[in-house]
């Protein structure tokens, strides 16, 4: 039974405190959908639970199956069982698809288990990119490298279902994604979810993702707090009244409505 | 003295393969007009050395070169009109070597794909490798891949030079070289010579350590540091590599390459 459990966590890239205390547990099987508006840190979070070296864990921790994760490596936290579809996948020229993921494959099976024979693999791989309806070549192409954004989104999930992780982030799969990419992108997640009992964190902005990926809980995430945790309708609400009444509940106020209070308070004395 | 081997290519859709000790040597492939044809060439350079590769007109040669070996050498290459070559190099040199490749473009319609691999792991390579355009119509296309790593250095001009007349002929180059060690150096200068108005031209250059964002994608699914390390430059040599479609060239010169990435 997989379980990712994040302990007041704070977090900071090149000196600046980005997540503050967050606090988010996340089991098998379990949807979460990770909301808030630009620069909350949503993103950040994902690369923390990942061991992006550019960010710094200043206190807290991130426990996966009873493990501390917070001095393992990223490739050590892969091969226990997390996986971070990106949101900008880099490029990687000279390397195909299939190579890369063969080889990550590889690393995974060898937890004890045998490798997976070529053929074997070549045919897991024909069927997920079948499932997937991407183009056939994509697997012999270089690894994202001229790949529409389309095609980038969609070549992280397969990787998904090729290294079928016990718990996957999806940073903003939607975005890129036409109406009809997005429907299968979800029917994929749905599947291998079903499949392995899987565990998802959900960033997106878009109300549209859930309604395919429906989440068993919301969160929301502002200025690298977790200030708000819901059902499902708490979508609904903030797709109708965005985010600046959770901000005013929990008692934040962006930048600008300070800036703006401070002015007018200003001409009131005047 | 310099000695000469001439070898006439015959027949058409081809595959042939040489190793080729060379020594002291002037050595000429002559490839007859209306040919296609891949040709796989191991040279071991011994002493400094010359190879000449004339293409006839309306013929298209797949020209994989790997070297190795200890001592200075140099290419030249000319494609007649309507002729076309695709070119995979690689050198893999444990002294302090001079290579220099010269393609000359010489009649309407002829192109050149070149991609090149020059590795330096503790020694010096320097060189160039010249794209000439002499007529109108001509394309050539370079993509080079220089790796510094221990105390090596590379040192190459690149240049595409467009003589006058040369009417809507038109040029790539892109350098991309990655460092390896702190004592490592590469100095890779992309140059364009045109003598004619009516052209198209480019080049770009990136040189650097490895990609952070790119090791950090390749661990995130399970690769280590030193696996992901390797495969960032293996993807230099991939290219070559897929080009190689003979079994024994390729035992004899894969292991070659992956020697240059501490495989």
């Amino acid at each position: 039974m997989a379980k990712l459990v994040i302990k007041d966590l704070w977090a900071s890239a090149q000196g600046i405190m980005i997540l503050k205390g967050v606090n988010l547990e996340v089991n098998d099987g379990e949807i979460i959908a990770l909301m808030g508006p630009n620069g909350s840190g949503k993103s950040t979070l994902a690369y923390v639970i990942m061991g992006h070296p550019a960010y710094k864990i200043e206190k807290g921790s991130i426990e996966f199956d009873g493990k501390e994760l917070n001095e393992l490596t990223t490739d050590m936290r892969a091969r226990l069982g997390l996986f971070l579809a990106m949101q900008s996948p880099f490029e990687i020229s000279g390397v195909t698809n299939r190579d890369f993921i063969k080889q990550a494959l590889d690393k995974k099976e060898t937890k004890g288990n045998k490798l997976i024979s070529y053929y074997k693999f070549s045919l897991k791989l024909d069927e997920a990119i079948k499932d997937l309806e991407m183009d056939k070549d994509l697997a012999d192409r270089y690894v994202n490298e001229s790949f529409s954004g389309g095609e980038k989104k969609k070549n992280e999930i397969l990787q998904m279902k090729m290294l079928e992780p016990k718990i996957s982030i999806l940073d903003e799969i939607d975005s890129g994604l036409d109406v009809d990419a997005v429907r299968i992108v979800s029917e994929n997640i749905n599947n291998l979810k079903e499949k392995n009992n899987m565990g998802l964190i959900v960033i997106s902005h878009y109300h549209r993702l859930y309604e395919y990926i429906k989440p068993s809980k919301v969160v929301v995430l502002i200025n690298g707090t977790i200030v708000k945790t819901g059902d499902s309708t708490l979508l609904d609400f903030i797709d109708k009244n965005g985010f600046d009444s959770i901000k005013r509940e929990a008692g934040m106020e962006d930048e600008i409505t300070l800036l703006e209070t401070c002015a007018f308070k200003v001409n009131k004395n005047d | 003295m310099i000695n000469s081997l001439d070898k006439e290519i015959l027949g058409r859709g081809n595959i042939e393969s040489y190793k080729l000790i060379v020594s002291n040597s002037n050595y000429s492939f002559n490839i007859q007009k209306n040919i296609t044809t891949k040709i796989h060439l191991f040279l071991d350079v011994l002493n400094e050395s010359k190879l000449v590769f004339n293409i006839s007109e309306n013929s298209n040669v797949e020209l994989i070169l790997i070297s190795t070996g200890s001592n200075s050498y140099e290419v030249e290459i000319n494609i007649e009109r309507d002729s076309s070559l695709k070119l995979y190099t690689a050198d893999s040199f444990n002294t302090d070597v001079s290579i220099t490749k010269s393609v000359y473009l010489k009649g309407i319609n002829a192109s050149v794909y070149a991609y090149e691999y020059i590795p330096s792991n503790d020694s010096n390579i320097t060189g160039a490798f010249k794209l000439n355009h002499l007529y109108q119509d001509t394309k050539s296309e370079g993509i080079f891949n220089y790796l510094a790593n221990g105390t090596g250095t590379v040192n190459r001009d690149t240049i595409s030079t467009m003589e006058e007349n040369t009417f809507n002929a038109n040029s790539s180059e892109n350098i991309k070289g990655l460092i390896l060690s702190e004592a490592s150096r590469i100095d890779a200068k992309p140059i364009l010579i045109i003598k004619c108005d009516d052209v198209h031209a480019s080049h770009g250059c990136a040189i650097g350590t490895i990609n952070a964002n790119e090791i950090y994608y390749l661990m995130s699914r399970g690769l280590t540091y030193n696996d992901a390390l390797k495969i960032i430059c293996k993807s230099l040599i991939n290219p070559i590599l897929r080009e190689i479609t003979d079994d024994d060239f390729l035992s004899i010169t894969k292991p070659i390459l992956d020697k240059t990435i501490g495989e």
